[in-house]
């Protein structure tokens, strides 16, 4: 079941693949970061935790910016406008679920 | 459109509103006939123990809140892995909840057309 | 017929960037033609605080007002509100006080997702 996981929460304060992990598989996962979440791209091993438990991860370019980052900082994902975070909820998967 | 919601419980009572909360979301939905689920997972498995005493913080009562699911034929999961890592055994929970394997959420989430957490 | 996504709120219009989130991906699926229902649980209801006069913040109450002019429909529960010292008419005119159990309910069952913001 294709899943958009909602992350707000920083990679310190939580680690979204725990949650993940148990409700999909990698390639039925896709992810969403906003706010301090979006620090779950930025750090090697939190990038690669979050790579093995979704084949999709967006963060919010304007999250991100506002941090003093950008796509060129990301390891993992890629730095997206809100349209494209709606096209994943919307279409590319059929259910979301907050961590 | 959606015929049925899960609430996801993810948070200790008392201190915070949410799970609480989630609980009373839950209650809304199968009153008016909907399909409903509750998982306590994580930290939410504090919900499940029978020796909670509202009372002395003078908050409504989260073991009240999930016993009133049951009126309405709410199924309320609690994870087994979850308990465990919190040195909580099955004796210590009060009764009509489940104890189902971390496995069970990913089965819950397939069957229910929404998902919300708290 | 377009689809519904119904977005339940539950952080306070000045705690966290979590109402603006809110707001923000309401108005990005209601610019792609999406129809958008936003319910205001918990803390949330206070993001419809009529005459909220953030200096230096975003102004949640107009960027949810905004939302409402066009066409998003927006309720939150009256008993969080009440809670919180509101009564009704405090609330920006857009914004439907009400229950989980008549809107929230309403909104969700007529939905393709629902999206909650909040942490």
């Amino acid at each position: 079941m294709k899943t958009a996981f909602v992350v707000i929460r920083s990679p310190q304060e939580l680690d979204p693949t725990h949650l993940m992990r148990r409700v999909a598989d990698r390639t039925d996962a896709s992810v969403i970061l906003f706010e301090d979440a979006v620090y779950n791209a930025l750090r090697k091993e939190h990038a690669e935790r979050l790579d093995k438990a979704a084949h999709e991860i967006l963060v919010a370019a304007d999250d991100l910016e506002a941090r003093g980052f950008s796509q060129k900082d990301l390891k993992a994902g890629k730095a997206v406008p809100y349209e494209d975070i709606v096209d994943c909820i919307m279409e590319r998967t059929e259910r979301t679920v907050t961590v | 459109m959606a015929e049925s919601t899960l609430v996801l419980v993810m948070r200790s009572p008392y201190g915070l509103e949410e799970a609480f909360a989630g609980l009373r979301l839950a209650l809304a939905m199968a009153v008016n006939g909907m399909k409903t689920s509750v998982v306590l997972a994580e930290d939410g498995v504090y919900n499940a123990l029978a020796s909670q005493k509202a009372e002395a913080v003078k908050m409504p009562s989260n073991m009240d809140a999930t016993k009133e699911l049951y009126d309405f034929d709410v199924p309320v999961y609690v994870v087994k892995e979850d308990l465990d890592e919190r040195g909580i055994s099955e004796s210590m929970l009060f009764e009509g909840l489940k104890v189902v394997p971390a496995s069970k959420i990913k089965e819950l989430v397939e069957e229910h057309s929404v998902v919300t957490s708290f | 017929m377009a689809k519904t996504m119904t977005i339940l709120w539950r952080s306070g219009s000045m705690m966290a960037m979590d109402a603006n989130v809110a707001s923000k991906l309401a108005a990005a699926a209601r610019a792609k033609g999406y129809n958008v229902r936003m319910f205001g649980y918990g803390e949330g209801v206070t993001a419809v605080k009529k005459g909220q006069n953030p200096k230096r913040f975003p102004n949640v109450g107009n960027e949810f007002e905004a939302l409402g002019k066009d066409g998003v429909e927006q309720a939150i529960c009256e008993t969080c509100y009440a809670a919180r010292g509101f009564e009704r008419g405090e609330e920006i005119p857009t914004a439907k006080v009400g229950s989980l159990t008549n809107n929230l309910f309403k909104f969700v069952s007529e939905s393709d997702r629902l999206v909650t913001i909040a942490r």
